[in-house]
């Protein structure tokens, strides 16, 4: 059974009915473990949602597979969406000494796997477990995402605070800690994107960084990159280089990356001045950070990829095609609806305005580089997500979540048919844009094609640039 | 992706009941065996399709039966009726599977399996053995699956690689319709008995049921025995487990008698 794969880093199975000795071998055989090595994710979960039974020989089955990808991706394995009767059999099967993680809800594993909805603030997480040894690995694994947990000290605590839920991003409760993946935690505001260190820093960060993950932040165009050093202790010469090649890196992008609450007195100067040397800021608190002048002009809007030698391509151009019908076939399969191609330019990027629109882009790299741009009426995206989120909805962040997951589905097939001709890609994140001035920002300066379609009523760009 | 149209095209394709079937049928319903067996006899490809089901390991049976009077004699009423509904059903399906990693040997033993547990299920319920049928009919909803996606495997991977989709949920927000409704129409196109199309059209789980009546307790049974059949390997495998989405709490305060009726330990 293929997993379900939610924002490039946590991968879901979904079994149904049973999962006996029999039956669990079958679940995540070969093929599915190599589309998990294949995803790139952090986390990997079996949701017992509609599992009706299980017993410990299929649980051990499942186990032998997703210790074997632990070992190798350094991943979080466990279980989630399971009822309080699930939960304790896993204990009793294990004699109490579980050697997965347990999520009680997927939201749950996503926020454990670093998965964050698009322009989250800092939230509290309440946090409760009857074993306190627990509960503080829970709260700190909270706190190093980015959260500031609550923990409640008694049951009874917990559900008094817990009346109040709507006070909380999340609450975490009935969820069991294993061994956890050791990647550092990412973030984004707005434009800029927060990953947050702790301990003492040395060559093991080049490990705990997701190089993949920041690469194709800077492909979609982010240009703001902030690590959070307030509970780190010290860092030696290993971590400054990393930090040092990190910011040449980015610096063909126009990225500017910055250090947040180090302790000065604790780093050598010359570790500092190397790093400043490289292009990298210093601020004492992150509120310096938002307020210094070189970030807020960078934070304002759309961060422009400013990697010079991307032109639009000869080979890129030869491929349009491709992207442009997995693009239709994708758009008429979720709408019903038939498409009418109105016009084709190479050209700067030219929407309409006047209606509220919605934007969304996704970069591809390896045999050929580029980004698609998908602008369409938000009325056309609540239709084309209809299929997904199951209704019409209103609300924006539904809405740019299934945006997502759509041009997720148009690079993937684009993917599969470029591999027929023996093109090889790989896919970002996509990114979102609800203000087209944004994307505009972004896409200043840029030649690329631009395809005009009408779906019904609704206009509808695509936009394939370097 | 798939239109109405093309479902409604579909199902014009479902043959109705032939003559000699239906012969059979009323055969049976007047309770003459022999007569059924008389008309059964005439279609060669039941004939087929019976001995190689009765002298399968699931039935049991001491001795090859061979005679079509002497099987019908055997199976009884209404597990004749029972196969020949899943006769239909075999019939209905391709001879290679587009969508489903099934072949004809695979779909017969799950269509077996299920009914012989059906049977015990229906048997430790002391329920009419009319409603053996039910679980027969249920097979229709994978040919029917198998036929509107097999053209379409590759979005299909594609959405279930971004979100947790069964196809009946995919196929409902498309067309506005699921496979209980196809099962259903498919259903009544073989005129059967209203009392075993409710138990078939509950099963989906997708409908409340009032829990003391019969057809709502056999199908959360049935429901069950769905998914019980869709976690065993070969349909594991085959990638039928994501068929019609289960619900465990339709079938909630039936799961311990379904397990002490199946001894799943």
């Amino acid at each position: 059974m293929r997993p379900v794969i939610k924002k490039q880093k946590v991968a879901v199975f979904y079994p149904q009915g049973f999962l006996d000795g029999n039956s669990a071998s079958e679940l995540i055989t070969v093929p599915d473990m190599q589309a998990v090595r294949a995803s790139n994710v952090t986390v990997v979960v079996v949701s017992m949602k509609r599992v009706v039974f299980f017993n410990k020989n299929g649980i051990q089955i499942i186990l032998d597979a997703l210790s074997k990808l632990q070992k190798e991706m350094k991943l979080t394995i466990g279980f989630c969406d399971y009822n309080k009767q699930q939960y304790e059999a896993f204990f009793k099967y294990f004699n109490k000494d579980v050697p997965f993680s347990l999520f009680m809800t997927l939201d749950i594993a996503m926020l454990f796997g670093g998965v964050h909805k698009e322009e989250e603030k800092d939230g509290n997480v309440l946090v409760w477990h009857e074993d306190p040894t627990q509960r503080s690995m829970q709260a700190i694994e909270v706190y190093d995402r980015g959260f500031t947990p609550v923990v409640a000290q008694t049951e009874e605590d917990f559900l008094a605070r817990r009346k109040d839920e709507k006070l909380f991003y999340a609450v975490v409760e009935m969820s069991y800690l294993g061994l956890m993946a050791n990647r550092i935690a990412a973030k984004t505001r707005g434009n800029c994107v927060i990953y947050y260190l702790k301990g003492f820093l040395d060559g093991s960060v080049t490990e705990q960084f997701d190089v993949l993950y920041h690469q194709n932040c800077l492909k979609v165009g982010f240009q703001l990159f902030m690590f959070d050093a307030t509970r780190v202790s010290s860092l030696n010469i290993h971590a400054a280089n990393f930090f040092s090649r990190l910011s040449t890196a980015g610096a063909e992008y126009g990225a500017l990356i910055a250090i947040v609450g180090l302790d000065m007195e604790k780093t050598p100067k010359a570790f500092v001045e190397e790093l400043e040397d490289a292009g990298i800021m210093f601020f004492e608190n992150e509120a310096d950070f938002f307020a210094d002048e070189t970030v807020q002009s960078m934070s304002g809007g759309g961060a422009a990829v400013k990697k010079e030698k991307n032109k639009l391509t000869k080979a890129m151009v030869a491929k349009l095609p491709v992207f442009v019908d997995a693009t239709l076939d994708t758009l008429e399969m979720m709408t019903g609806m038939e498409a009418v191609k109105e016009g084709m330019n190479v050209q700067a990027f030219d929407a309409w305005g006047g209606e509220a629109l919605m934007g969304s882009s996704i970069a591809f790299y390896g045999d050929i580089d580029g980004r698609i741009t998908l602008v369409m009426p938000r009325e056309l995206v609540k239709k084309a997500c209809a299929l997904l989120i199951g209704e019409e909805s209103d609300d924006t962040e539904i809405l740019a979540d299934a945006l997502s997951e759509l041009v997720n589905i148009i690079a993937g097939k684009s993917k599969t048919h470029l591999q027929e001709s023996r093109t090889n890609i790989n896919i970002t994140l996509p990114r979102n844009y609800l203000e087209l001035e944004d994307l505009r920002q972004t896409l200043e300066g840029i030649q690329g094609v631009q395809v005009d379609f009408s779906f019904g009523d609704y206009p509808f760009i695509f936009y394939l640039s370097p | 992706m798939i239109t109405a149209e093309q479902i409604g095209m579909y199902l014009k394709s479902v043959p109705p009941l032939p003559e000699t079937l239906r012969k059979t049928l009323e055969a049976l319903d007047q309770g003459d065996l022999a007569g059924a067996a008389k008309e059964a006899e005439k279609d060669r490809a039941l004939v087929f399709y019976l001995k190689g089901v009765v002298n399968s390991a699931a039935f049991g049976f001491k001795s090859e039966l061979n005679d079509v009077p002497q099987i019908f004699s055997a199976l009884g009423i209404q597990r004749a009726r029972q196969l020949i509904y899943a006769y239909m059903v075999a019939s209905m399906a391709p001879e290679a599977w587009g969508y489903f990693d099934l072949d004809t040997e695979h779909f017969r033993d799950f269509q077996v399996t299920m009914m012989r547990q059906w049977e015990t299920i229906v048997k430790a319920e002391g329920a009419p053995e009319s409603f053996l049928a039910a679980s027969a009919l249920l097979g229709a909803g994978l040919v029917v699956a198998d036929a509107i996606f097999a053209e379409r495997a590759e979005d299909v991977a594609l959405l279930q690689s971004m979100e947790d989709l069964t196809l009946d949920t995919i196929l409902e927000r498309i067309s506005g319709v699921d496979f209980a409704k196809l099962v259903g129409m498919i259903a009544k196109k073989w005129e059967v008995s209203p009392e075993v199309l409710e138990v078939v059209l509950l099963a989906f789980g997708k409908k409340a049921c009032d829990k003391e009546a019969t057809p709502c307790r056999l199908a959360k049974l049935l429901h069950l025995l769905l998914f019980y059949a869709l976690s065993r390997p070969a349909m594991m495998r085959a990638g039928v487990n994501g068929f019609v989405t289960f619900n465990p709490a339709f079938s909630e305060d039936v799961m311990a008698r379904f397990q002490e009726i199946l001894e799943i330990a």
